[in-house]
């Protein structure tokens, strides 16, 4: 029998069963195909169940569902569906972002392999809720066979009435599109989406006006992640409570985390949110070696040590009081023979290749950082330097438009911050490392 | 920094806007079709780049100028995308791209060892773009960051697939991913060794291929589009295609004799009525109407007598089904200390 | 004004407009000096250099904003650098990351001396440097520009040929996107673009298309650094060195401001000055280039029959035939100031029956361009209009019989249709006051030098009704060189009907007796910015200027 790699997951563990929310057909041969799907349930919710209920009534659902974005944010989606003005006289555009980037993650390519049509059954929920005729999934570029994937998908909800005008005999019309980026972590920033998905470049817009309210062609826009919208055919199903049983009061439901690094099995599991990370690690096949740090929720959420990392659950609030955060859910634990200095210098080349140089604090100061840090790692670093670098982050951690800057920062400060013997010792490789600094401009040739 | 596949190279000029033109006519019908789903015609313009690259497999500087004139934008901003996006190559580029992952993880698994490795097996420099091709013209290796394949890393992609193991029982065009015998699956130096000289073999014997895939994913075409959309002939949703919203969370509150019903409701409702039942939901009979902002109202309950409240909400002529019910009975009055903890008396009917 | 609004910065309480970007009012009624380089008053706020960060109090607390993207509000809680520390150390960091990446050339750099970089340095600056020599700038523009600096790092391009009126210095630029917003959104044709991503990002126009619009130059104004130049002004002058003077476009009816910059006896450039009614801070090219004719092809002193002659000598001829003269015929003109005009217009009223005055212009109309030029290029024809002058040129062509004296000023009647104008080589006395050797100078008998726009004090009315001064830069290539009113006035005295005049002023009330719309104004009420005389709407149907 052929086991799924990027989904390992056990139906039980500790005796309890697993939440399959969102993963409830990850494992079914061909899953992706409408019949199979809907042998499976799939499209249960698209009929009375749906066309019954008011916007207001899916809204305030979804709200006390308590179910947050997944993108990275976790902010309540039915808060931000809220915000919607209705009757605007404009169209309102549901924007699926599926451009997974964040280092670490890769949950939603995932999903679109295996469960497209729960994705657009969400969709159809979703874009019923807020008034959408048009919806698009923004998927990145790099993820072409899961594009061909939705495509498909897409034309046989088209042939089975479940997409275009009057879905299944109701009043709704919705069409979907998938647009295809073209490779910029920055568009999996809602509005460097928008920008993107609008043929602009993908850099962040000011705000306000927030998408909500002004968001894709100046237009209310919600923009939701891959998983996000997944989970709403369950809550519309089993209602607010049955969402509710999984996950904590102020975390509910379940969440899909990306685990690699050193772990026995990496991949994808679907868990509850308030798992302890000892207890995930468990599920994910043991960490390899002695634990040093952990990464709690992708490359920009600030690292654990692991005296931390043993005292840490799987939901917003517990990171959030350890100053992390549980982001996107990549869990990347290290072990011991992990040297973080390297670790973090992968990472600091990620934002200064990923900056979309539109701020000047974070076009400049990432690639600084990135710069200074190479010298460091090459022997050369001199006493001060990792306070610079240190400062540096502290510098445009929040001074730059979108939310990109803060999530280069973090990792910056918090490897510093707690591994920090670590870098010491790459400034003790320079023999020079207590020399002052050269001035440029005192020598010949600093002008030219 | 490395990684950038968009190198500042001299590009062959031999091509001009008009022959792209040509070349790019058997595209029309996938333009039209993405010309009808969106508002603005810029928005096609990362579409067709794609399109550009699906034909020359890379995106020439005429090309950028054919696109920016098919997406009505102009040519200047057309390059400042294909700069910004690193998928668009401005370089030719041997016949398969052979992308790898250096970041976190990736890096953490090895990934450059990897990199060496492709590096020396196939003569070529993958940090400049002057050098990344070999000499057989047949791979170009780049150094890319996150791939969202960290679970399986190091992440490796040929062309448009993320590689799995060899040889393969699906075959090599298939989505292989998630497939992998096992969960311990990541590339290695072997078998990337093995996927080049299945590449060459696969080369030696058709030397020109077909192309096999659409750079859209195979886009579903003739939708209706958006409405309003060149070419498009969706209409917009009609006013009102879901049902009037109804008040939920009815709850009432008893206070000695006084009931206080608290819910909440629509902004769009135009009035609400809450209606009370003696005869425990068998005959209803209207107690207050309120306006959509008032979401609480106040009736009176001697000792001992227990009634039904609902509230239906109006949306103009349209009328919602009542909420759901809730009892109260009359108690008597509760007994408060003074001062200040006195709750706030019950509203004036 | 009623509707101000109070809101708070640094714990004062200021009044301010409501609805204007922070940063205005910061400036202009909390009088808090606060830096910017993206922001500039008549383009789209883009936001990205964060160096006018501010703290606002929000419902969580003061939290970091940027003040061209915040509006004013009532109520409003600012924290300026004035009262937080921390807004002192984020704007040294901003301030350190552009320059990171920034050469320290000033020393060869046109724009030092007015670069907002070097202003904020100088201001607020880090002023001692982190930069490592082994972690320089890591630039690199297009293949064609890169080049290999002393340090031996490779460099983006230091002197690209944009088009034929600029230079790109590619290091220099600190992506601010200014000339990209001015030039999408102003001048309406995207030919500049930014490209790249990260601290590779770099200016562009499409690879092999030239930067080439008519109003390209402005792009060289706000560049708030050295990054783009006009190839005019590259090494020309020091801008510290340079002293200016305010006037107006005198090639158009639109009358954009602009600043005339004068160093040694000579105008160096023209810029354009910010006139919110007029032209927003934008000027043509065409306009700006003005200043190369005053170099060019002037009559520095007088002709008599088309040799040269010195200037008292032909006083004294063109005196001479005025008093001999039978029927005077005089041509005003909508090139020179109104003082001009009314000084023309005086010496015919004194002449009485002998003279009659024309005015007009042969030159064809254009169309506004709804940025700083109206199409007009008779910047004073309002002018003359309103001091009573007809526009009958025709008149004159049909009757030039009845004439023996034509006296022409500043309107090279020759040059713009010489056809109808040689109808007027019937008169036998033609004198041309001009402060060029043209086809009218040619044509004339005597023609008398006069200054030129720039080096003359006085009046111009625009289309839109808008009275506005240009002023004199001591810069008359012949220190003896007279304005028009003064030569007239001197003939006018030559022949004992003395006008009497010694000062522009002089000119002005005569023009205000005659023409009941200047009553009540005086040069200093028209101030540098102009002063309405006419409702705007009413008076002209084409828009005054447009931008953002």
């Amino acid at each position: 029998m052929t086991t799924l790699a990027g989904f390992p997951q056990p139906t039980h563990f500790k005796g309890k069963e697993l939440p399959t929310i969102l993963s409830s057909l990850f494992l079914v041969d061909n899953g992706h195909t409408l019949d199979v799907a809907r042998k499976h349930g799939a499209y249960a919710t698209i009929g009375p169940m749906l066309f019954e209920k008011s916007q207001f009534e899916l809204i305030e659902l979804v709200k006390d569902s308590g179910l947050r974005g997944r993108g990275g944010a976790g902010f309540p989606t039915g808060m931000k569906w809220s915000f919607v003005p209705r009757n605007s006289g404009k169209p309102v555009y549901l924007v699926i972002n599926a451009d997974e980037g964040e280092p670490g993650t890769f949950k939603d390519r995932l999903c679109m392999t295996r469960d497209p049509h729960k994705l657009i059954e969400g969709m159809i929920i979703t874009g019923y809720a807020l008034g959408v005729r048009t919806a698009y999934i923004y998927v990145r570029g790099e993820m072409l066979p899961q594009i061909k994937r939705l495509n498909d998908a897409i034309g046989e909800a088209y042939a089975a009435g479940l997409l275009g005008e009057n879905i299944a005999g109701s009043n709704y019309s919705l069409d979907i599109y998938v647009h295809r980026g073209a490779g910029a972590y920055i568009c999996g920033e809602e509005t460097g989406l928008i920008n993107s998905l609008e043929g602009y470049k993908g850099q962040p817009r000011l705000k306000p006006p927030f998408p909500a309210v002004s968001g894709a062609f100046a237009a209310p826009t919600v923009v939701n992640n891959v998983e996000t919208i997944m989970a709403v055919p369950y809550i519309l199903q089993h209602g607010a409570k049955g969402y509710r049983q999984w996950g904590t009061e102020k975390s509910p439901g379940s969440k899909l985390f990306s685990i690699s690094g050193d772990i026995g099995k990496p991949g994808v599991y679907e868990v509850p949110l308030g798992m302890a990370y000892m207890d995930f690690f468990e599920l994910a096949g043991g960490v390899k070696g002695e634990l040093l740090g952990c990464i709690p929720g992708g490359s920009s959420a600030p690292v654990l040590n692991a005296e931390e990392t043993k005292k840490a659950t799987m939901d917003y609030e517990s990171l959030a009081s350890l100053k992390s955060m549980l982001g996107s859910g990549a869990v990347t634990p290290f072990n011991t023979d992990v040297d973080p200095v390297l670790y973090l210098q992968t990472i600091a080349r990620f934002y200064a290749h990923e900056s979309c140089g539109q701020c000047t604090p974070c076009r400049e100061g990432t690639g600084y950082v990135d710069r200074v840090l190479d010298k460091v790692v090459a022997g050369k670093g001199r006493d001060g330097d990792i306070d610079l670098i240190k400062d540096l982050a502290d510098s445009y951690e929040w001074t730059t438009i979108c939310a990109f800057a803060p999530g280069a920062a973090w990792p910056v400060q918090s490897f510093i911050t707690k591994f920090r013997s670590h870098f010491d010792k790459y400034l003790a490789r320079n023999p020079e490392h207590a020399h002052e600094r050269e001035l440029v401009a005192t020598r010949p040739g600093a002008f030219w | 920094m490395s990684g950038c596949v968009n190198p500042a190279l001299v590009q062959p000029s031999d091509l001009t806007v008009a022959g792209v033109r040509e070349r790019m006519a058997r595209f029309q019908p996938r333009i039209e079709e993405l010309w009808r789903r969106y508002p603005a015609k810029r928005a096609v313009l990362l579409q067709v780049l794609w399109l550009v690259q699906e034909e020359f497999s890379w995106v020439p500087r005429v090309g950028i100028e054919w696109a920016a004139e098919v997406s009505d934008v102009s040519a200047v901003h057309a390059f400042g995308v294909v700069e910004l996006y690193t998928m668009y190559r401005q370089v030719p580029v041997g016949r398969h791209l052979v992308q790898i992952c250096q970041t976190m993880c990736c890096h953490q698994q090895g990934s450059e060892n990897l990199i060496e490795h492709l590096e020396k097996a196939l003569g070529v420099d993958a940090h400049d773009p002057a050098h990344h091709t070999s000499a057989d013209g047949l791979f170009t290796l780049v150094r890319v960051e996150c791939l969202a394949l960290c679970g399986t890393g190091p992440g490796v992609m040929i062309d448009d697939q993320a590689i799995g193991p060899i040889p393969h029982p699906l075959g090599m065009q298939t989505l292989n991913e998630g497939w992998a015998s096992t969960s311990e699956f990541h590339p290695d130096a072997k078998l990337l060794d093995q996927w080049i000289a299945f590449l060459r073999d696969q080369a030696q014997r058709n030397p020109s291929p077909k192309q096999e895939h659409s750079a859209l994913g195979d886009i579903v075409l003739n939708t209706k589009g958006h409405p309003g959309a060149p070419g498009a002939s969706a209409n917009v949703l009609p006013v009102g295609y879901y049902p009037a919203p109804p008040a939920l969370k009815l709850s009432a509150k008893v206070d000695g004799e006084a009931v206080a019903l608290t819910w909440a409701n629509d902004g769009a409702c135009t009035k609400l009525v809450v209606e009370r039942s003696d005869d425990a939901g068998a005959t209803w009979r209207g107690l207050i109407e309120t306006g959509p902002k008032d979401q609480k109202a106040a009736d009176r309950l001697p000792l001992g007598v227990s009634a039904q409240y609902r509230v239906i909400a109006h949306e103009k002529d349209r009328v919602a089904r009542p909420s759901a019910v809730v009892s109260a009975t009359g108690a008597a009055p509760v007994v408060v200390a003074p001062v200040s903890a006195a709750p706030a008396p019950a509203p004036k009917v | 004004m009623s509707d101000l609004i109070t809101i708070n910065v640094d714990g004062r309480d200021v009044q301010v407009p409501p609805r204007v970007p922070l940063i205005e009012a910061l400036r202009q009624q909390a009088a808090v000096e606060t830096p910017a380089f993206c922001y500039h008053q008549d383009l789209k706020v883009a936001g990205n250099c964060r160096i006018c960060l501010v703290e606002i109090e929000g419902p969580r607390g003061f939290a970091l904003a940027i003040s061209c993207h915040q509006q004013t509000a009532p109520g409003l809680k600012v924290r300026t650098q004035i009262s937080s520390e921390k807004i002192v150390k984020l704007r040294k960091g901003v301030m350190e990351f552009l320059l990171v990446n920034h050469p320290l050339d000033c020393p060869i750099c046109d724009k030092a001396g007015e670069c907002t970089l070097q202003e904020h340095y100088m201001g607020q600056g880090r002023h001692e440097s982190r930069l490592d020599d082994a972690v320089g700038k890591q630039y690199k523009g297009l293949a064609d520009f890169r080049f290999i600096d002393a340090k031996g790092a490779e460099r983006g391009g230091k002197k690209i040929d944009l088009g034929p009126s600029i230079v790109l210095d590619q290091e220099r630029c600190i992506i601010c996107t200014r000339c990209v917003r001015f030039m999408d959104d102003v001048a309406k044709s995207s030919q500049l673009g930014v490209a790249g991503r990260g601290d590779h990002a770099y200016l562009t126009t499409f690879p092999g298309k030239p930067l080439d619009h008519a109003y390209d130059l402005n792009t060289t104004d706000i560049c708030p650094v050295g990054a783009l130049t006009g190839k005019h002004f590259r090494f020309q002058q020091r801008v510290w060195l340079l002293k200016s003077v305010e006037s107006i476009d005198p090639s158009d009816a639109l009358g954009a401001n602009i600043t005339v910059e004068y160093n040694n006896g000579q105008v160096w450039r023209l810029m354009p000055r910010r006139n919110p009614d007029v032209n927003k801070s934008w000027i043509a090219n065409r306009t700006r280039m003005l200043y190369q004719e005053l170099n060019r092809n002037r009559l520095t002193d007088a002709l008599i029959a088309a040799a040269d002659a010195t200037l008292d000598d032909a006083y004294v001829a063109a005196g001479k035939a005025i008093a001999e003269a039978k029927k005077i015929a005089v041509v005003a003109s909508g090139h020179l100031t109104t003082e001009d005009n009314a000084a023309l217009l005086a010496l015919t009223e004194k002449l009485g029956a002998k003279a009659e005055i024309f005015g007009g212009s042969w030159l064809s109309v254009g169309a506004p361009d709804g940025i700083a030029l109206s199409g007009d290029p008779v910047a004073n024809r309002k002018g003359i209009e309103l001091l009573g002058i007809a526009d009958n040129l025709e008149d004159l062509v049909r009757r030039a019989g009845e004439f023996d004296v034509l006296l022409v000023a500043g309107n090279d009647l020759w040059a713009a249709d010489a056809v109808k104008a040689a109808a007027l080589h019937s008169i036998p006395a033609r004198i041309a006051l001009s402060s060029w050797r043209n086809a009218t100078t040619a044509a004339a008998t005597i023609a008398i030098g006069i200054r030129a726009w720039a080096e003359v004090r006085g009046t111009m009315v625009n289309r839109n009704g808008r009275v506005q001064m240009l002023n004199a830069a001591p810069t008359a290539p012949n220190p003896a060189l007279d304005p028009a009113w003064l030569v007239v006035s001197r003939l006018s005295a030559a022949i004992g009907l003395s006008l009497n005049w010694a000062a522009e002023s002089d000119a002005w009330r005569f023009a205000v007796a005659k023409v009941p719309q200047f009553a009540g104004v005086t040069y200093r009420s028209i101030g540098p910015l102009g002063r309405q005389i006419q409702n705007a709407a009413a008076a002209v149907a084409a828009p005054i200027a447009a931008g953002v």
